[in-house]
This record gives structure tokens, sequence and C-alpha cells, in this order.
């Protein structure tokens, strides 16, 4: 599948998820300050099947916090803990919608547990083969990565 | 009839939403039970009385597919109404699931969805006609 409609549909799937599960609007007339966010903390999700790969959810300070309590429903700013299990949450929601987007709904994939993490490494992250997006929400910024590593993974 | 719903998710999040919708749809919950995990979940079902059980698939230590077959096994709630509430989009796991008798749920879900499931499953009645679009200010949304 050629990048262009895979950095289409994983931008679809990721403003479609944190519309339904954080009611989070995107703001695409903003998205040409992404460059200078600062990101915070990041998710990633490896999946296993009829080929193998991950996607890695990273937020803004503010996104991280928004995304926790709306998710939550609450007024307070939800803990450290919540924070990083609703950024986890997400991605695996965004996962779990694209793959059958990408491959069709007949195919089976296994999905990891998010790991989630405060410190952001770039090069941990670098692949030329990786498909990148970024979303500006009403309450801060989010970038997505998905790579497909290999083909023919365990399922 | 209040409904003692066993909430199975390893995303605390999760299951404070899901609670959150019951709640706020109006589905008479009576107690409502969290595990992070099916080995979880079958400790909890052997010590409480459970009406309803919601499971999430991907789960560490037990997933969801292994608590149904555990629930399915066992003489004393073998019965027991399951929905997956779950990210999984495989028809393939799916028609599995259904095989075993339980339902799905996609996530994100709407809260609406959630509510008639649970009431055509269990028969549940809703005392008043509460709206789900109430549970976020300014409209209804999806979960």
């Amino acid at each position: 599948m050629e990048k262009n409609k895979l950095a289409t549909q994983l931008y679809q799937v990721a403003a479609r998820t944190f519309e339904n599960m954080a009611f989070l609007i995107e703001m695409p007339e903003m998205n040409d300050t992404s460059s200078q966010v600062q990101f915070t903390a990041q998710a990633t999700v490896s999946f296993h099947g009829p080929f193998c790969g991950k996607v890695t959810l990273q937020v803004d300070e503010e996104l991280l916090q928004t995304l926790a309590a709306n998710m939550l429903g609450e007024m307070d700013v939800p803990s450290e803990s919540q924070q990083l299990d609703a950024l986890g949450e997400m991605t695996n929601v965004i996962t779990g919608n694209l793959l059958p987007a990408i491959a069709g709904s007949e195919k089976v994939f296994n999905l990891d547990a998010p790991v989630k993490d405060r410190y952001i490494e770039m090069s941990s992250i670098s692949d030329s083969s990786m498909i990148t997006t970024s979303l500006t929400l009403d309450s801060g910024s989010a970038r997505i990565f998905y790579v497909a590593e290999s083909e023919g993974g365990s399922n | 009839m209040a409904l003692n719903v066993l909430i199975v998710d390893d995303s605390s999040v999760m299951r404070a939403m899901i609670r959150r919708t019951l709640n706020l749809c109006g589905i008479p919950v009576g107690d409502a039970i969290e595990a992070a995990n099916g080995a979880e979940a079958l400790q909890q079902l052997d010590s409480n009385w459970v009406d309803l059980a919601m499971i999430d698939i991907n789960m560490p230590v037990m997933n969801g597919i292994e608590l149904i077959d555990e629930i399915r096994k066992n003489p004393e709630i073998k019965d027991l109404p399951v929905i997956v509430v779950s990210t999984e989009s495989s028809k393939t796991q799916i028609e599995i699931l259904q095989q075993k008798g339980a339902h799905f749920v996609h996530k994100p879900f709407t809260p609406e969805e959630l509510r008639q499931i649970i009431v055509d499953i269990t028969g549940v009645s809703i005392g008043e006609e509460q709206a789900c679009n109430s549970i976020i200010p300014g409209g209804g949304q999806d979960f």
C-alpha cells in the first residue's frame, strides 16, 4: 500500500479515535504548528499476524492530561498513572482500528500490551519505512508513527 | 433488578469509562466489580454473584478468550452473559467469540450500543428513559 494512502488512513483512524474516546476534536487548520510542539509521553503497541509492526502515539503535556481527564469524566487532573494508562488505551484502540483498514477484516492480528514511556527517544522509532502523521486537537498535539517491520510474523 | 457487573480490562481508565457509561445510561447497576485480567476475574467470580461480565480480549496473565473458556467450563457460571468489549475487528475472531456464546461491542463504542446490547441479553428494564447523550455536556458522543 502506498505511503500517502497509509498516512491518510492513520490520520483518519487517529482523529476518529480521539473524538470518540476522549471528545477531542481535530483542528487541521492549526496542524502546521506541530513541529514546535514538545512531546512528553508516548505509548507503543506492537502487533503480530500476517505482518508485524508497531504503532507509536506521542502527545504533548496538555493533551496527555486532557486525554485522561476526558476519558475518566473528571475535572481534576488525573494521576500520572492514569494519564499513561489512558495514552496506552488510546494507542491500543488506534492500532486495533487501523489494522483492519489496512489488511481487511478477515485477517487476525494479536496486539501486545501498550508500552508507555515518559522519555521519548527519537532514534528508537526512526525507520525509513515509517509512516508518520500529526494531529492538532483542541487540547494539544499528537504525533503517530506506524511501521510494518516484517511480513508473516507469528500469530 | 440491579445487575452485578464484572468489568475485566487491563486498563483502569477503560474500566472506569465502562462503569461511568453504565451508570449514566440508566443501567441499574448493583455492584460494579473490577478485574485487570482473566485470572483476577475468576477470583472475583468465585466470591461474588455476577449477572453480567464485560470482558476485554488482550490482557496479560489470562486473556479474554481463555477467561470465557474457563467460565463456560464451570457448571456454576457457564451460562453467565458475556459481552466482549474490544478493539478486535477480525471477523474470524468475532465468530469464534460468538460461538462461545459471547456478544461483542467494538471499541470505541457508543453508550447507546452498550445500553442496547445489555438490555437485549439481560432483559433488564431501564427505570426511566435516560438519554445517553446527557453523559457529556453539550451532546451525545461515542466512547
